[in-house]
């Protein structure tokens, strides 16, 4: 069974090399300076990419007559209509791609090969199951606003790379259920806002009966946070031996 | 410095043995130079991309051969530093436009992409019968890794390859990955002949570099992965990339003198530069091309008068009297579908191709052990059939997790 907090030959820091470690503590004082400036020189190099870059990319005009028709009305009360399409665009990314990282995270917990604490399968499969829902609702709404479903907006591309890491980690076989969870109570405390926010944006354009669908949605995602939160502390306090407090 | 061009019909023709192009000692670079803004990966043509791979493709191989030769020939040294310092630059500053939010995953969909439509062009230019049934043979290869590549990118990271593909190319097998194993004495390909038409050279070397970059790039990136299913698709695709630079690289004809193989690559560069250029759609990127364009001429005069001084030869007669039509960066969708249709269970036996009931049985030995295990690609793509979005539109719900 794998466990992340046995004691082991980590050769990462100082204190595993005595002697050469001492040695290369040297540099410090040793190291004479090699460049003039300070880190401001990088500051200023990214501020001049940045001012010559464009955004990552833009959203689609609408697929349809209806999105068109749409899009002006809600042009026509002040409203951004791309906007709403854009950030739904990154919710639809980031529920296809959590629907994967449950996988993963089910394939985990079925191996056994780490400690599982308090997780239960049948809460993990429901989780993944509702995260495809949600997917599916959004692919939906998307059809509903006339906008093409298939896009992959600027801020879908933006959760993609953000997900990268969460991605290796969950990926990873060496990876412990534990650390898994930790992955992916990143992804869903993210997710959390991201749904009340939605929620709002969808409101303020009138869209009722979406944004009551959105607060559906975050209503289940609050539970897989608070699931997955608790049985990610449970298991980092068992580890260090610290009884579990209750909660109020 | 830009050449001028004749008019040739509708089309800009380019005299490669009159336009001279930018003296070597004028192509010059600073690193704000080289490391442009990239290209966005929404918001450009998937055609821009392939573009940018194939040229990184053939830099690279400008400089692999470029090292090669220097060690196998003294008096070649000094010019081809010289010429390869360029070439590095021109590789780094092509290359550099990839734009970070492309995952290494979804820039492997752009290089199946490549490998697609920029063979599908070849093959169905190339003047010699037999070089065009072996660019068909390894087209319908590349075709099925993309359809495996979707699949994991389906299934890894929640992508939809037809966001990099945008709707040129199809997501669908071809000849199975796992079939695709064979013996080496079954990847060789007879050479071209000493005089074979000039474009049918261009060909090889084109194709050539290009599969030899993709070999690369999976070797590579493919323990940046932490999964084992990426892993070892990875492993499996990069082993076929290797048969595909055996493949092609044994059309080019290995009697051809150093000198003769750095005149032909060079004017290979011109060509498939100029090719990009008449076609580009981004104006910065277009400008880039244009640049490199007059770049290789300068290279291409500069090894056309090493082999008069060094080879007492006239090179134009190995060069095309005028460039040849340049590649067309559309889909290939019809051409692909009709090729998967008819060829699809060909197998290489020796040098020629055969109905599958007629491989060697050196082949099939040599998958079998391969795939002893189990084969990666089929384990990846086990029931895929690519949807819009994500197969998880259709799918029921936890099935692939009873």
């Amino acid at each position: 069974m794998k466990k992340e907090t046995e004691l082991g030959m980590n050769r990462t820091g100082m204190a595993m090399a005595p002697k050469e470690g001492k040695r290369q503590k040297e540099n410090e004082w040793k190291a004479p300076p090699i460049a003039l400036g300070d880190s401001g020189e990088i500051v200023r190099l990214r501020a001049a990419y940045d001012a010559e870059s464009g955004p990552i990319g833009t959203v689609s005009p609408p697929a349809t007559i209806k999105g068109v028709a749409k899009t002006a009305l809600q042009m026509g009360k002040g409203h951004n209509a791309t906007a709403l399409i854009d950030k739904i665009g990154e919710r639809l990314a980031f529920e296809r791609a959590g629907t994967r990282l449950y996988e993963l995270l089910i394939g985990k917990f079925r191996a056994g090969e780490s400690e599982t604490g308090d997780a239960d399968l049948s809460a993990l499969i429901r989780f993944h199951d509702e995260e495809r829902e949600h997917f599916l609702l959004l692919w939906k709404c998307l059809e509903q606003l006339g906008a093409d479903p298939t896009v992959q907006t600027p801020s879908a591309d933006h959760t993609g790379v953000k997900g990268m890491g969460l991605l290796q980690t969950m990926s990873d076989p060496r990876s412990t259920f534990y650390q898994c969870l930790d992955a992916i109570l990143i992804a869903e405390l993210a997710d959390n806002e991201a749904w009340k926010l939605l929620s709002e944006v969808a409101d303020g354009m009138g869209l009722s009966d979406m944004a009551a669908s959105f607060r559906d949605a975050q209503a289940q995602e609050q539970i897989h946070l608070d699931t997955i939160r608790t049985w990610w502390a449970a298991l980092v306090k068992q580890e260090a031996g610290i009884e579990e407090e209750v909660h109020a | 410095m830009r050449p001028v061009r004749t008019l040739k019909g509708n089309a800009m023709a380019l005299d490669i043995l009159k336009e001279k192009g930018t003296p070597i000692e004028n192509q010059q670079f600073d690193w704000r130079d080289l490391v442009r803004v990239p290209i966005s990966k929404l918001n450009d043509d998937a055609f821009t991309r392939v573009r940018i791979i194939l040229m990184n493709g053939l830099e690279m191989g400008a400089l692999r051969c470029q090292h090669s030769f220097h060690q196998m020939n003294g008096d070649l040294r000094l010019p081809l530093a010289r010429v390869r310092r360029v070439e590095a630059f021109q590789q780094t500053l092509v290359n550099w436009l990839l734009p970070p939010d492309q995952s290494p995953l979804e820039t492997t969909i752009a290089y199946e992409q490549v490998a697609i439509e920029v063979t599908a062009h070849v093959a169905l230019n190339e003047p010699d019968p037999y070089n065009a049934q072996v660019y068909r043979f390894g087209m319908l290869e590349d075709f099925d890794h993309l359809y495996r590549f979707s699949a994991l990118l389906d299934r890894l990271e929640g992508k939809d390859a037809n966001n990099i593909l945008q709707n040129y190319t199809d997501i669908l097998p071809g000849r199975p990955t796992a079939v695709e194993h064979r013996a080496p004495e079954d990847d060789l390909r007879e050479p071209y002949a000493l005089d074979a038409a000039p474009l049918t050279k261009i060909h090889a070397l084109t194709i050539t570099n290009a599969e030899f970059q993709t070999e690369n790039y999976y070797k590579n990136i493919g323990p940046l992965f932490a999964d084992p299913g990426a892993r070892m698709l990875y492993a499996e695709i990069s082993s076929i990339e290797e048969q595909h630079v055996t493949q092609y690289g044994s059309l080019i004809n290995p009697s051809e003198s150093l000198l003769e193989k750095w005149l032909l690559s060079e004017a290979m560069e011109v060509y498939n530069y100029y090719s990009c250029m008449q076609q580009e759609t981004n104006p910065r990127i277009k400008s880039i091309w244009q640049r490199f364009t007059d770049y290789e001429l300068g290279h291409l005069h500069l090894v056309m008068d090493l082999m008069r001084k060094i080879e007492k030869r006239d090179p134009e007669e190995l060069l095309p009297k005028e460039i040849p039509d340049p590649i067309k960066y559309e889909s290939h969708r019809d051409f692909v579908r009709q090729t998967l249709s008819q060829e699809v269970d060909l197998r290489a036996r020796g040098t020629q191709f055969v109905p599958a009931d007629q491989e060697d049985l050196r082949s099939i030995n040599y998958r079998e052990r391969l795939n002893s295990k189990g084969s990666p690609s089929t384990m990846v793509a086990a029931g895929y059939s690519w949807k819009p979005g994500t197969e998880l539109r259709v799918q029921s719900e936890s099935l692939n997790l009873a």
